[in-house]
């Protein structure tokens, strides 16, 4: 009897914010919280499942930017400091709570060592979290992918298929650079897919992607096993598709498990609940208070307010988290059983895909969730964990079909990132696209100084496509930081056009620029003389 | 976000603490020195502007391409980013034209000095077509949608009929007839229904072979495996709108914003 193949696929991707000249930048924190609370603790996860011999598989797709930062010096230093400080702040906490709470003061020592043995944990690999990752990738456990290079929307560049190029390329080296190997598959952002992307993909050897369900349901033709089996389009490059019954579980309002009443409130935070002077140190340098991932409640119920949550209990959402993952295992077989039957016998693949931060961040027993997912797959009969590769290596038979239009954004489609709110951008991004292109060109054979500014000026360019502005613009939270992160790169963009043109180039500032926007180091600018 | 929920808030007799991290989980701008008064203030004026319908997307009107705030106001914010403006036109003759999804395309457009100069006295007009399965030549659409406009540089939201249907947009207005001035490239909507052949090509990857099959679907009960989830995808794909949904209420940007 065939069993399933389980594909857990986690998207770890957070834009570039590096900020080397502020002492401290708030949204530098995004990525202080991304390493405290979801890669780390991704990595011992797969530590103890590797320790107690669990069978446990998955891909990953760590992104350029994230990839960049993790070998930032600035930020790693920044990240040292940062963690330095949480110490300091549970340390204080230990203290504070012995006489407030008998739970709180479980919890409060709880943060203090997690913290100590995280920063320990980062400073064993001297910071390079790629590596820690690829520790995994060599062990067979984990397949880690790259995505395109700033995580630009590809759907909305076709017009323009330098841009798509250049995304699909750029992240391509940055994965090489880092990893020391080629990449075999790709994350398109956002699972953001358009018919002839696979020409861009299958010329930088890439072997696979992913797309969300419909981009197969509405796929042409509609494939004959919906979405449990890959299906490799025209240009012979495999296709996962996303499973809407495992994302269903984990996300459902009403059902999905972060939910649980035992698990731990986001929202409440040190952060905002201590007065003013005692966290002030631990806050932004403005005052502004912020999370500090100190947290002491449980959700409670939906109905409670923040301040009637009650107290948070590890050892209560421990049990939740076993629960959960039981249920989701359960609900695994139960649905490989049917789809072998309706199959006859053929291993229906399932494929999970979801954002790495998910898991910690915001859902802070999800990496636990993990840990116990491979636990019970492992004594699992109906289904196996896979990375994409080892499916691609047992197909024999794979049916041809053109995925359709799509992406995981509300709605499945562009209006994420092209609204109301964020249309505007689009002229200023082509615009800079089109210059960098006829420019590339034109100084073809530029070195030196002009080549530096050619590059930076491709820095500039991707860094002003990333998704994320877009997103958060829509979003309607932090909208002045996304919209000035567009403006700022456009506008850098467009100073070093200008100066390059005039033939008066101010090198202390493009200094400046290679520091702050350092983004691939190795640019070639000349990636956008290229088409496919 | 409705605006009942900002002013049942608002009830609640939120502390200042409150008032601070909701008025910030809005994206309201803030600053040190504002008092309890000044956030409640704040706070009406999002109500109110919601009520307005200020925030409500995809409205056709035309909205132009410089709806950005100027920065003037000073923060005491320490970590601050830069404040720019980009320019409002970058004088070009361009016409570009983005699928949204199944039901609206986006278009926007510019022009270079001569042309702005020499089409200035005319009334100009968009003009959507439906090209589908037809070699336009300009008078043989299967249908057309027209707007008038009014700005240059500008933008512009189109509802369309067909997902899975080929457009074109042109730019011009009327003197004898329709006098055009640019047209866009041809783009697609996203097809939102399946799409089903009389034959499947299946690949054969030990011997490179292709080949060609009838198509028969694996089940008798296609919904067990298609059908059912093609419903829940536009009724309640969960990572997209239950997705969002989650993200805006439990956090701010992509699970950290």
């Amino acid at each position: 009897m065939n069993k399933g193949k389980f594909i857990l696929m986690l998207h770890a991707h957070l834009p570039f914010i590096n900020h080397p000249d502020f002492p401290q930048f708030m949204e530098e924190r995004w990525l202080f919280e991304g390493i405290t609370e979801t890669y780390i603790p991704l990595l011992k996860v797969f530590e103890r499942l590797e320790k107690d011999g669990i069978n446990f598989k998955l891909a990953m797709s760590i992104t350029p930017p994230l990839m960049e930062m993790f070998a930032n010096k600035d930020l790693k230093r920044k990240y040292e400091e940062y963690m330095n400080k949480l110490i300091e702040l549970a340390d204080k906490e230990v203290e504070r709570t012995k006489d407030e709470n008998p739970l709180k003061h479980k919890m409060a020592k709880y943060y203090r060592e997690d913290y100590e043995d995280i920063l320990e944990h980062f400073k064993a690999v001297d910071g390079d979290l790629t590596k820690a990752f690829a520790h995994f990738q060599s062990k067979g456990n984990l397949q880690i992918i790259t995505c395109n290079a700033t995580h630009g929307l590809l759907p909305l560049m076709m017009h323009i298929p330098q841009n798509v190029n250049a995304q699909i390329e750029v992240g391509v080296n940055a994965y090489k650079r880092h990893v020391g190997q080629k990449p075999d598959g790709i994350w398109l952002a956002e699972c953001g897919y358009e018919p002839g992307l696979d020409k861009y993909l299958k010329r930088h050897g890439l072997s696979f992607f992913f797309v969300d369900s419909h981009g197969l349901w509405f796929g042409d033709p509609a494939p004959a096993y919906g979405v449990y089996r890959p299906v490799m389009t025209e240009e012979g490059v495999f296709v996962f598709a996303r499973d809407p019954e495992s994302s269903q579980q984990v996300w459902s309002a009403d059902v999905g498990y972060p939910g649980d009443s035992r698990y731990r409130e986001f929202y409440r935070d040190i952060g905002f609940d201590r007065e003013e002077d005692y966290i002030k140190p631990y806050i932004d340098g403005s005052g502004e208070r912020c999370n500090t991932g100190i947290k002491y409640h449980k959700i409670t119920s939906k109905e409670n307010d923040l301040n009637s949550k009650e107290l948070y209990d590890i050892d209560e959402a421990h049990e939740a988290v076993t629960e959960h993952a039981r249920d989701f295992i359960n609900k695994k077989k139960e649905q490989v059983t049917k789809l072998l039957e309706e199959f006859d016998g053929v291993a229906p693949v399932i494929t999970a895909p979801f954002d790495a931060e998910l898991f910690g961040h915001w859902w802070f027993e999800g990496p636990l969730f993990i840990e116990q997912l491979f636990r019970e797959m492992d004594d699992a009969e109906e289904l196996n964990p896979h990375t994409p590769r080892e499916v691609i290596d047992t197909i024999d038979s794979v049916q041809i079909v053109t995925p359709a239009v799509s992406t995981w954004g509300a709605n499945g489609y562009n209006e994420v990132w092209l609204n109301g709110s964020n249309g505007w951008i689009y002229r200023h991004l082509d615009n800079a696209a089109e210059n960098m292109i006829n420019l590339a060109s034109k100084y073809y054979q530029a070195n030196g100084i002009h080549e530096r500014v050619l590059n930076q000026m491709a820095r500039e360019l991707l860094l002003a496509q990333s998704s994320d502005w877009a997103f958060i613009m829509t979003t309607g939270t932090t909208v002045e930081y996304a919209v000035n992160k567009t403006k700022t790169h456009l506008n850098r963009f467009r100073e070093l056009k200008n100066e390059l043109e005039k033939d008066n180039i101010d090198e202390d500032k493009l200094k400046t620029l290679e520091w702050i926007d350092s983004i691939f180091d190795d640019i070639d600018f000349r990636v956008y003389t290229k088409e496919i | 976000m409705e605006n009942r929920k900002i002013l049942k808030f608002l009830e609640s007799s939120p502390t200042i603490q409150e008032l601070r991290s909701f008025a910030k989980s809005l994206g309201l701008k803030l600053r040190r020195t504002m008092k309890k008064r000044d956030l409640v203030k704040i706070l009406k004026k999002k109500a109110e502007e919601i009520d307005n319908g200020k925030n409500e997307t995809y409205k056709e009107v035309p909205s132009s391409g410089t709806v950005l705030k100027k920065h003037e106001e000073k923060h005491e914010i320490h970590s601050k980013p830069e404040a720019y403006d980009l320019p409002d036109s970058y004088k070009k003759d361009k016409i570009v034209l983005l699928p949204i999804n199944p039901q609206w395309v986006y278009v926007y457009w510019d022009f270079s000095v001569d042309t702005k100069k020499k089409i200035e006295k005319f009334e100009l007009k968009l003009r959507l077509h439906d090209v589908t399965n037809i070699i336009f030549d300009g008078n043989n659409a299967n249908l057309t949608k027209e707007a008038s406009i009014n700005s240059y540089p500008g933008n512009w939201y189109f509802e369309v009929d067909f997902a899975g249907a080929n457009y074109v947009v042109e730019i011009g207005y009327y003197e004898e007839g329709f006098q055009r001035i640019m047209i866009s490239s041809i783009i697609s909507t996203p097809r939102n229904f399946p799409k089903y052949g009389k034959h499947e090509t299946w690949a054969d990857l030990s011997k490179s072979k292709r080949r060609v099959t009838p198509t028969h679907m694996r089940s008798s009960t296609e919904n067990a495996f298609i059908g059912s989830s093609r419903v829940s995808s536009i009724q309640g794909n969960p990572s997209s709108e239950e997705y969002l949904k989650i993200l805006s209420k439990h956090l701010s940007g992509r699970l950290f914003l």
